[in-house]
């Protein structure tokens, strides 16, 4: 069916009201029909400005706020001081800055943080870089507004190119780990076998187990101080009504009652023991280095004895105030790609390597926030 | 409490990245899309005078009773005039919005969603108003 030509010919027909000039009934009306439209363009685009306009007022009203009893600041909590991270610095030229290191890690995440502390206290040379910047505890929570253009990838969320599903990713130094909700939980059996049975014979060993335990002893994971919200009472005794299994995750609050509900914009308490409150700080206080801001392009192979062999990487460094950028080359014995779901695909394929040969734990580690379009309502039990 | 104070428990202030410098629509079609998305929030009001085009204007005991039943709602409940501010609010009544929907548009959007959104602003700039509506048209 000729849409366009419809439409177009519903232009060229000529015009009586502009909508703006409508009644507010008779506006209602019209946008009624579009959301009950036999054309899907027509449907989807109601539902899409629908959402568009609501998250934006809900981000930026200045009345929303005090009307549903959110307060910009947190009530619970006291504000800390965050680390006090010494990044590199690159003066401006056109030749490309070269470092030379024992180990490059890409990322400052979850996965990345970890891997600092351990082989920085282990006595190697660590160099861990991010693309995303440090926004210490002093100017956390960020608001609505600010928190998903500053902490996330793709200013909020990243659709998929079909655009049926939303991914919130973090992107800031610490990567996800700054942006959670500090939910942490162990990987799951069926998980740890699927790996297992590509292969990746790790995830299904006791010494596997004890890594996951040691990492959540560091960052006290735990069930046991948690104070539930309304809603999280409300499934959960839904589910026991139902006989659904149900159990509540892993905070990781070093121990102590931290319910300020205002996680997934930054934890201006510094209590969350995420990335850059544990992690991070210990690989500081065992020598390692950090750049944010440096984008890695690739990662540098060179063939040693036949073998292809990763030797650094390449990548453009911006300075935080955006007004700087350099190149940056960096020589590494070994490199460590741990950018997250949505990145470290990409470096990869990037650098040359070709989709069977990437790890297939990559992915299986999506451990983001998927937002279906379509949101289902909870009943009150 | 003093400002100094205030200052100890508020976070410091961040920097937004910088607005684009151009327009995502035309003047036309930020026209209609501003009238669409302050009839999807429009101002609530109690029904005093002859209502604007963007206000849903509500006889006086539904304003109060939607009013009280928004308080009650709330588990700390606001003052009754945070309330009708809220209720009073739409996306035209501050300049916050314009600037963030073009963001978004400029720079978040797909390009293919941005042209559908402009073609659909475009087509839509006019209804007429003496035929059916084009959802109950035999469409192919």
């Amino acid at each position: 069916m000729p849409y366009s030509t419809r439409l177009g010919s519903l232009v060229m027909n000529g015009s009586v009201v502009p909508f703006k000039d409508h009644s507010f009934e008779d506006r209602s009306n019209i946008l009624r029909k579009w959301s009950q439209s036999y054309v899907p363009a027509l449907r989807q685009t109601f539902h899409s400005l629908s959402r568009l306009f609501l998250n934006i007022w809900a981000a930026t009203g200045p009345d929303v706020g005090p009307a549903l009893g959110f307060p910009r600041n947190p009530v619970h909590g006291k504000p800390a001081k965050g680390f006090d991270f010494k990044f590199m610095q690159f003066s401006p030229a056109s030749e490309p800055k070269v470092l030379e290191t024992d180990v490059i890690i890409v990322g400052s995440g979850c996965g990345a943080a970890v891997a600092a502390k351990n082989l920085a206290e282990g006595g190697h040379r660590v160099l861990t870089v991010d693309k995303g910047y440090y926004h210490p505890a002093e100017y956390l929570p960020m608001s609505e507004l600010h928190g998903p253009l500053l902490l996330f990838e793709g200013g909020g969320s990243q659709p998929s190119d079909d655009g049926s599903v939303m991914i919130m990713a973090g992107s800031t130094w610490g990567g996800g780990g700054t942006v959670n909700w500090s939910a942490s939980l162990q990987t799951q059996a069926f998980v740890r076998e699927e790996w297992a049975g590509r292969g990746l014979n790790f995830f299904t060993s006791a010494e596997f187990q004890t890594c996951l335990d040691r990492v959540c002893h560091r960052m006290g994971a735990s069930t046991d101080h948690i104070e539930h919200n309304h809603g999280n009472q409300v499934i959960l005794e839904g589910a026991r009504r139902l006989g659904y299994s149900a159990k509540a995750v892993p905070q990781n609050t070093g121990g102590n009652k931290h319910f300020c509900g205002y996680c997934t914009f930054g934890c201006g308490s510094a209590e969350k023991q995420g990335p850059v409150v544990s992690w991070l700080p210990d690989a500081a206080r065992a020598g390692a280095q950090f750049i944010q801001g440096y984008t890695v392009n690739q990662v540098l192979f060179e063939d040693r004895s036949g073998t292809k062999s990763a030797v650094g990487t390449k990548g453009v460094w911006k300075s935080k105030d955006g007004s700087e950028e350099r190149e940056v080359v960096v020589r590494a014995k070994k490199v460590i790609v741990s950018a997250g779901t949505l990145w470290s695909p990409v470096i990869l394929l990037n650098s040359g390597l070709k989709v069977t040969s990437l790890p297939l734990c990559l992915i299986a580690t999506l451990n983001h926030m998927l937002i279906p379009v379509r949101t289902l309502k909870l009943d009150k039990t | 409490m003093s400002a100094q104070q205030l200052n100890l428990l508020a976070p410091l202030a961040t920097s937004a990245p910088d607005l684009p410098a151009d327009q995502a629509l035309t003047p036309e079609q930020w026209e209609t899309l501003l009238a669409v998305a302050e009839t999807m929030i429009p101002q609530i009001r109690p029904a005093v005078g002859t209502p604007a085009k963007a206000q849903l204007c509500l006889p006086d005991s539904e304003y109060q009773e939607l009013v009280e039943e928004l308080r009650r709602s709330v588990e700390s409940p606001p003052d009754h005039s945070a309330i009708t501010r809220y209720l009073s609010e739409s996306p035209t009544s501050y300049e916050l919005f314009g600037h963030e929907l073009n963001r978004t548009l400029s720079v978040k959007l797909r390009d293919d969603a941005r042209k559908g959104i402009r073609f659909i602003l475009n087509a839509q700039k006019y209804v007429l108003s003496s035929i059916s509506p084009m959802s109950d048209w035999p469409w192919e």
